[in-house]
């Protein structure tokens, strides 16, 4: 359970900062928000999760998809921007693939995830 | 699961001898090898040819029965490439489960005074569920099937016989989820003759267990068979996937990214299959992702043993992918742990809608979201660089500059597909 002054698990307070502005729940808002942020941004966040993943698959994968609590949610979105930013940092090294399509044209449709997010 | 170097000493000695040969060609010696004209992908009169003998007469894929999966859900889909005269309006259709749990094709069309019924945005990849189509211009009302079910002041009509006025049904028929349609009023074959090579190889895929996870769309200033073609060889693949795929797929044994088999069928369908390269290091957080169960092809089949039925025909060493042509305008790539795909849909003979989208199996625990993530990411971010040589392409087509195009061994799919459509245009 969580305290009502966090939005995590209390075992991840170290992402506590990361919990509102990082978590976005689809494919296309987590693309606009990563092409948005500076590659220290990205870095500080690469850094500071991917230490953390297994720990946090740990805790989200006692929950079933059906039925996911809210802050195990927020950590599934976490670990997805993890996904969405990490070309950036391990390769690119700038926030937007280097010479592609433009990002306005180039427009994100996927389904939204099979998940359903328990409140309290 | 690593390789021992004897394996791979195995593998290397079946690829094909490219120091030596050009194996694409020297298996298909009919296949002329010289320039190609550069008139079909630049044409207005051309591509009026392949509306005509093409677009309008073939079966051609709109979705899948996953964005249906409950009576009255339906979509819509403008098909612009068969709009009845040169400069027309682009018409939609209707494509639905319908109450008894068919799916169906209509064209969107009211049959009171012809006004589209269903407004959905077809762009958005939308699915909605209606238990009845009510047109918004006077309030005609259809039921799933079609049927013309109420007809608002019905008596002030003279000669209105509602058997006659359902909606007007489009040939429909599907193959493992896929949804094709035909506006050619009489086929002049089935979607079984027309995709017979791909429904053989891929006879056991287990599409049944696969969903769309990512679907990305642009408008993009290019002939659809340009478009096509910038996913179908991997010449491409060293300069333009330099930063999301450096090293993947083009290591020492393969630098310059061929195909390692093509089979060319009849009717311009093809399917091509690559390799990944045995070098590659993944980088962190791939190397993370496959000890949970990568679902990114770059992780390689053969090397895992993983790979699904239908896949791999020609049992290629380091397998990644196959790249099945359905003629005319889709292509369904399997991998292991799912497939990918794109759709080019005309627009004009230098406009197309191109629809890529990646598919997995359903996810069991939260944490297979999380691995898709990546495989879907780092997919859609290679597609990025993919679409940014279309426009460019295209303009230089146009431009005086250059009259034909060349094309190499390894390019043998893009040539196939030209021969093709240049074949069934002049029949």
């Amino acid at each position: 359970m969580t305290s009502d002054a966090t939005l995590l698990p209390p075992e991840f307070s170290d992402l506590e900062r990361f919990a509102i502005d990082w978590v976005r729940d689809s494919e296309k808002e987590r693309n606009k928000f990563r092409v948005r942020q500076t590659i220290e941004d990205l870095d500080d966040f690469y850094h500071t999760i991917f230490p953390r993943m297994d720990a946090l698959c740990e805790y989200i994968d006692q929950f079933s998809l059906d039925a996911m609590p809210r802050p195990a949610a927020r950590l599934l979105r976490l670990g997805q921007m993890l996904m969405e930013v990490v070309s950036a940092v391990e390769v690119y090294r700038q926030p937007d693939v280097p010479n592609s399509f433009e990002f306005e044209r180039f427009h994100i449709i996927s389904p939204t995830d099979p998940v359903k997010v328990m409140e309290n | 699961m690593s390789t021992s170097p004897e394996s791979i000493q195995t593998q290397q000695s079946r690829l094909p001898d490219w120091a030596n040969t050009r194996p694409v060609s020297d298996r298909y010696p009919h296949i002329d090898m010289g320039p190609v004209s550069i008139q079909p992908y630049v044409s207005e009169e051309f591509f009026e040819l392949e509306r005509e003998k093409i677009f309008k007469k073939m079966w051609l894929y709109v979705g899948r029965t996953e964005r249906i999966p409950n009576e009255g859900d339906h979509f819509t889909q403008v098909i612009e490439a068969v709009r009845t005269k040169k400069d027309g309006t682009y018409p939609s259709f209707i494509i639905c489960r319908d109450k008894h749990g068919e799916v169906r094709a209509f064209h969107n069309a009211c049959q009171h005074r012809g006004t589209t019924v269903v407004w959905d945005n077809h762009e958005t990849w939308a699915t909605n569920n209606r238990k009845y189509f009510a047109c918004r211009f006077h309030g005609w009302v259809y039921d799933t099937d079609g049927t013309l079910k109420f007809v608002p002041d019905e008596n002030q009509f003279c000669g209105l016989n509602k058997a006659e006025r359902g909606l007007r049904p489009v040939h429909c028929a599907v193959w493992k989820g896929f949804i094709f349609i035909n506006v050619d009023p009489q086929p002049s074959q089935t979607l079984e003759e027309q995709i017979k090579p791909h429904a053989d190889l891929l006879r056991d895929f287990p599409f049944e267990k696969i969903y769309k996870r990512g679907i990305w769309t642009a408008v993009v200033d290019v002939n659809w068979k340009v478009a096509m073609d910038a996913f179908q060889e991997g010449y491409h693949v060293n300069t333009v996937h330099a930063s999301t795929l450096p090293e993947a797929f083009n290591g020492a044994l393969n630098p310059n990214c061929r195909p390692t088999s093509i089979r060319l069928f009849e009717q311009g369908n093809r399917s091509v299959t690559f390799m990944v390269s045995p070098d590659f290091e993944p980088p962190a957080v791939e190397k993370w992702v496959r000890q949970r169960g990568s679902s990114w092809y770059a992780a390689g089949g053969a090397q895992t043993g993983n790979e699904f039925p239908g896949t791999n025909p020609d049992n290629d060493p380091f397998y990644a992918f196959d790249c099945h042509g359905f003629f005319p305008n889709m292509l369904v790539d399997p991998y292991v742990g799912g497939f990918y795909g794109h759709e080019f849909w005309p627009i004009s003979v230098n406009k197309t809608r191109w629809i890529g989208s990646i598919n997995f199996a359903a996810p069991e625990k939260p944490s297979d979201l999380i691995v898709h993530e990546h495989g879907k990411t780092l997919l859609r971010d290679a597609f990025r660089e993919d679409t940014v040589t279309l426009d460019a392409t295209q303009v230089g087509l146009e431009s005086g500059a250059i009259e034909t195009t060349i094309l190499s061994d390894g390019e043998m799919a893009p040539r196939h597909l030209y021969n093709s459509v240049v074949e069934m245009v002049n029949s």
